[in-house]
């Protein structure tokens, strides 16, 4: 019975899917974190923007990021 | 012609006989060339290895680092150090020149960096391998190697194979020096030493020889090393011989440059100006060179009797003293080098970048292959504009409102779109595809999905070609048609496509990072939700005001839907090719 145990334990540790799910997840978290990064950054730059046509196609290109972050944070889905 | 082939094909089985005979009548000679062979098995895992361990670091220092002709010395000295190739160096440096992605000041550069990296393995052979039993060595990197080559991870693969490489070149070098010294006590190759400059010319040309006979200037080295440590050549005579390795080894690459592009040609140009001037400034001073070697082994505590060391210190100075007087004339090389070759007269039809001799290192085949595509869809941006009735430089990248240029161009521009297919697409996107087909083949998992994306991008610029076909024949039906409404619409649907080119145009063309990039394509991605002509109940305006025939609304709602699709087309090929990173690249595809 112990035997079985410990075998299952080493399946799963070695199992093809579990890895995989797991770097899945490591690079979702980071592509999330460097996405949150750029939209601050971004926000700050639209701050100091003082041509009004670029400060609206930046706004939009921001609101873009921040839509795909949403859907990111929600779905996973990658 | 004729004769030259025939000499080729009967010089090589004269050569096997030779080795069979000389292997038939010494065992010793048997045990030497077999170390030889060992020893080059060694450098091609070893180059293997590297190619998988680096992942496209090697690569990417190489391409950022050239800008200057020193930063490049000391790139090429420092790469070729540590991959222990400079074969390996040669062919990435060729490919980046190529693709256009380094100058040729820095190629050279790098080149000659390279040469002074290649005699580390000198002092590797000099300081461990005649020295210690470096077969005991050999044998555990070998088992722990082939170990690690059958881990499923790409840097474990690579790590497996430099350390089988490097165990075959350390048994490789045990295999010559047991064959040396087993073979004096039958004879001794120094008894047939040449003094003089009539020696050093005799032996400059053994060492040119055994080079291009075994194709490798660190061979000969160790070859060289070996037989001195074993006192069977005289140390002059090896330094003669060394000069010979150096100069042997450009004959190689000159042959091989044979069948490349002007560029490849002027590198190996390059590489033998370079080989010829160090090896004449050798030759020349060869005894005030050794008088150095012993004056500086004396500082850096190398034994007098030493010679195998003293030889590598002699190795490296004289390629040191070849830079120092080659570098500075760089840019009269270069100038005179184009001049040599002239550039050939670009068929934007046929493939520029894809360098059959950079398909097996994986991110620089995927790189030329991003190169190329990126060609095919500049070609193709021509046929697109054309079909519209536009010419490109009138507004991509341009000022102006692409509404107001679209309304003014009602010219019909004469281009027969199969035509344009057959002749300026269709040949590049086979060479494309085939050269993606054959470079996949030994990449790795990650690197074929890249491969992939790289083909469907191809396809999408093929699939637009086709659809703008269509759609071409009902623009030039209805831009001069007197029914405005209908005109309108066409030059709408012009527009559109006219303002993917455009957006793209500007996104490849700014200083932005992925997620830029990415948020523009999402905006053009929107954008087209402008041309659901039913969804947005356009069509319906036109027809219920009978502002259209029924039989123009059927044609703009079927066009309507090829306009999307071009563009979405477009869209696509550009996240591909100017998203570099592949999770943000899918991130845009969620």
């Amino acid at each position: 019975m112990k035997f079985e145990k410990l075998f299952e334990k080493i399946e799963k540790y070695f199992s093809k899917d579990e890895q995989d799910e797991k770097i899945k997840s490591q690079k979702r978290e980071k592509l999330s974190n460097s996405l949150d990064e750029k939209i601050e950054s971004m926000k700050l730059k639209i701050k100091d923007m003082k041509d009004e046509e670029k400060k609206f196609t930046k706004k939009k290109e921001l609101e873009v990021l921040q839509k795909l972050k949403v859907r990111l944070d929600e779905d996973g889905n990658l | 012609m004729i004769t030259s082939s025939i000499l080729k094909r009967s010089i090589y089985p004269l050569f096997l006989l030779f080795i069979a005979y000389i292997l038939f009548l010494s065992s010793d000679a048997k045990t030497i060339i077999t170390g030889v062979a060992v020893f080059l098995i060694g450098m091609v895992f070893m180059e293997d290895g590297f190619k998988l361990f680096s992942g496209g670091m090697l690569e990417n220092i190489l391409k950022t680092s050239t800008s200057t002709v020193p930063k490049a010395i000391g790139t090429g000295f420092l790469a070729t150090a540590i991959v222990q190739s400079s074969s390996l160096i040669s062919i990435i440096i060729i490919s980046f020149l190529s693709a256009e992605l380094i100058t040729l000041s820095g190629a050279i550069g790098v080149i000659f960096g390279s040469n002074i990296g290649t005699t580390t393995t000198a002092w590797i052979v000099s300081a461990f391998g005649v020295k210690i039993k470096i077969a005991q060595f050999a044998m555990p990197m070998i088992i722990f190697g082939v170990i690690f080559r059958f881990n499923k991870t790409k840097n474990y693969q690579g790590l497996g194979n430099i350390l089988v490489g490097l165990g075959f070149v350390f048994l490789g070098i045990s295999f010559m020096k047991d064959g040396f010294d087993a073979l004096k006590s039958g004879l001794d190759l120094a008894q047939f030493a040449i003094d003089g400059y009539v020696g050093a010319l005799v032996y400059i040309l053994i060492g040119v020889v055994v080079t291009v006979v075994i194709q490798s200037s660190s061979a000969t080295m160790a070859l060289i090393i070996t037989a001195l440590a074993t006192n069977q050549i005289l140390y002059f005579n090896a330094l003669e011989l060394a000069i010979g390795a150096n100069i042997g080894t450009t004959v190689t690459a000159v042959i091989g440059s044979l069948a490349s592009n002007s560029n490849g040609k002027r590198l190996a140009v390059a590489h033998f100006i370079f080989n010829m001037v160090t090896g004449f400034i050798a030759i020349v001073f060869l005894y005030q060179l050794a008088d150095l070697v012993i004056y500086l082994s004396q500082h850096i505590g190398i034994v007098h009797d030493d010679y195998a060391m003293q030889l590598a210190l002699f190795h490296t100075i004289f390629n040191i003293i070849g830079v120092l007087a080659v570098a500075p004339f760089t840019h009269k090389l270069v100038l005179f080098l184009e001049g040599l070759f002239i550039q050939e007269h670009q068929d934007i039809s046929r493939a520029k970048y894809l360098d059959s001799s950079v398909i097996e290192v994986s991110e620089v085949a995927l790189l030329v292959l991003r190169k190329e595509i990126i060609h095919l869809y500049d070609n193709s941006t021509e046929v697109l504009s054309h079909a519209l009735s536009l010419h490109r430089h009138t507004y991509i990248g341009m000022s102006e409102e692409i509404e107001d240029i679209v309304k003014s161009s009602v010219t019909k521009i004469d281009i027969n779109i199969d035509d344009f297919y057959e002749k300026k697409i269709k040949i590049l996107y086979g060479d494309i595809i085939h050269y993606a087909t054959i470079s996949q083949e030994s990449m790795s998992v990650q690197d074929k999905h890249k491969i992939y994306s790289l083909k469907i991008a191809c396809r999408d610029i093929v699939e637009a070609i086709k659809d703008v076909k269509v759609l071409q024949t009902n623009i030039n039906r209805f831009i001069k048609s007197k029914n405005s409404y209908i005109r309108e619409e066409y030059n709408f649907l012009r527009e559109d496509i006219a303002k993917t080119l455009d957006g793209i145009h500007t996104l490849r063309n700014s200083d932005s990072d992925d997620f830029d990039i990415l948020a523009k394509i999402k905006i053009l991605e929107h954008n087209l939700n402008r041309l659901d002509m039913i969804g947005n109940g356009h069509i319906d305006n036109l027809i219920r005001n009978n502002l259209v025939e029924t039989k123009m609304a059927t044609s703009l709602i079927n066009d309507s839907v090829f306009a999307y699709e071009i563009s979405k087309k477009l869209i696509h090929v550009a996240t591909i090719l100017w998203i570099e990173d592949r999770e943000i690249q899918e991130l845009g595809e969620v």
